[in-house]
């Protein structure tokens, strides 16, 4: 890396005066003998002095005096709300929650763990040979084949986050190194996704609903991280392999095709 | 581990137990460091009440989970920051355009000496909030802690619950796109200017 690139990466900590020691003796020492990256950092200053014109609004002492109680008639909107939701049973201002039950909660937690891991751990080991309807929770009935098209043209787009390599340069992924795609396109599938979900839902497949909700989380971070976002793409990408979502697709798929043999 | 601020702790105990009045206190001793954090995040008044309403609302249905590792004011700017980073998520998903890129909504200050320089000075409040319009809410969110709230790059993955390398990266993002924005002060300084 030549070193007027490692000096950009330092010139936001420059901005701010966070260089410390030999850094900061290097970077100065860099800007006194580059005419480039000392006119950038000059043009940098003279941006955060633009920044600093943007000035705050001066309430007035009405605004103020009128704040808590604005808020107050919320509280008391939410508070209605809750009681009648309790069936006229009187509304606690604020749940405490007792050290006891939060304890009690999590042996509960660990039972519904276990079960959500029998279910996943069904279709996850599921022997293709042996599982000709009746024997995978996901093909256990026919599914509606939009479902498989569905899949068809998300693989290609989760493929591409999933191999996604996020650039070291600070300023972002590059153009090779990151997921180029419509927002349309990605809200086009959000909704589909969305649909196909309540079918899996009025159908009673749990599993396939369960699938519905990952990729909806994942189209949704898709869809706020698209336009070069390399934090979001690692998020997506990390809720990509923590789901095995790819594998759970392509047995999916698998499954799918040989009913469709049959 | 103890919680940092005695007072604070010990109002919020007693709002949890349904003291209104120790409520109201944690909000007036807040108000103003939320609604000035909403107003950097959102560029406008109106947008600034709801939100920092919306904070003090969630503050009081969880207000139990607080637990007094950080300071109070710091979980009240938690909430701030997540509360509007999901409502731009929300709003993005639905219309076709994300929220961050609508037209800003800049809030005049009330008119004060010199009309020549308060007209210049509202021109520039008003192309600098259409150039943080242009950022990401997560670059926004990072970008405003840094540079208006003076916090370091190490407070703001702390607040954020991200790593210093993506706080770095993001306000590299954020510097390159306001001075993409703004560049039209740097080819005419002194200026006045259409962009």
């Amino acid at each position: 890396m030549s070193k007027c690139k490692k000096i950009d990466k330092l010139m936001v900590n420059g901005l701010y005066d966070e260089l410390q020691g030999k850094k900061k003796k290097n970077f100065l020492h860099h800007l006194k003998s580059c005419p480039g990256c000392r006119e950038k950092y000059q043009e940098l200053t003279g941006l955060m002095k633009i920044m600093d014109k943007r000035q705050q609004p001066r309430m007035s002492e009405d605004f103020w005096d009128n704040y808590y109680p604005a808020l107050q008639e919320k509280i008391n909107t939410l508070e209605q709300e809750q009681t009648q939701t309790q069936e006229g049973g009187p509304a606690p201002v604020i749940k405490i929650r007792r050290p006891l039950i939060r304890w009690a909660l999590y042996p509960a937690a660990a039972m519904a763990l276990l079960v959500v891991g029998i279910v996943i751990g069904q279709y996850l080991a599921l022997d293709p040979g042996k599982n000709i309807p009746g024997s995978s929770p996901l093909i256990s009935r026919q599914v509606n084949p939009a479902v498989a098209e569905h899949f068809y043209n998300l693989q290609p787009l989760l493929i591409d986050y999933a191999n996604y390599t996020p650039s070291e340069y600070p300023l972002g992924p590059g153009e090779n190194d990151m997921v180029t795609i419509e927002k349309r396109t990605v809200q086009k599938l959000l909704l589909e996704n969305r649909l196909l979900k309540r079918i899996a839902a009025r159908d009673k497949n749990i599993p396939l609903k369960r699938l519905m909700d990952e990729l909806e989380l994942i189209l949704l971070e898709i869809s706020h991280s698209s336009g070069g976002d390399s934090a979001g793409g690692r998020v997506v990408q990390q809720l990509i392999k923590d789901n095995d979502i790819l594998f759970k697709i392509t047995v999916f798929s698998k499954q799918q095709r040989k009913i469709s043999t049959l | 581990m103890e919680p940092k601020n005695n007072n604070e702790w010990n109002l919020v105990k007693q709002a949890c137990s349904g003291d209104k009045n120790a409520f109201r206190e944690i909000v007036e001793n807040n108000k103003k460091k939320i609604f000035y954090l909403a107003f950097d995040l959102t560029g406008s008044k109106q947008d600034a009440e709801d939100l920092s309403q919306e904070v003090f609302l969630k503050a009081f249905c969880s207000l139990q989970k607080f637990k007094g590792n950080a300071s109070l004011s710091t979980w009240l700017y938690r909430i701030t920051l997540n509360s509007f980073i999901d409502q731009k998520r929300k709003k993005s998903v639905l219309s076709d355009s994300p929220a961050w890129e609508s037209q800003p909504t800049y809030d005049e200050s009330p008119y004060s000496g010199n009309p020549e320089t308060y007209t210049e000075s509202l021109q520039i409040q008003q192309h600098v909030e259409q150039a943080l319009q242009q950022l990401t809410p997560r670059e926004r969110s990072v970008f405003v802690l840094r540079h208006y709230r003076g916090m370091a790059g190490k407070e703001v993955a702390e607040l954020l619950h991200i790593s210093q390398g993506t706080v770095k990266s993001l306000v590299f993002r954020a510097v390159k796109k306001l001075r993409k924005q703004l560049s039209f002060y740097r080819d005419n300084p002194g200026k006045e200017v259409n962009p």
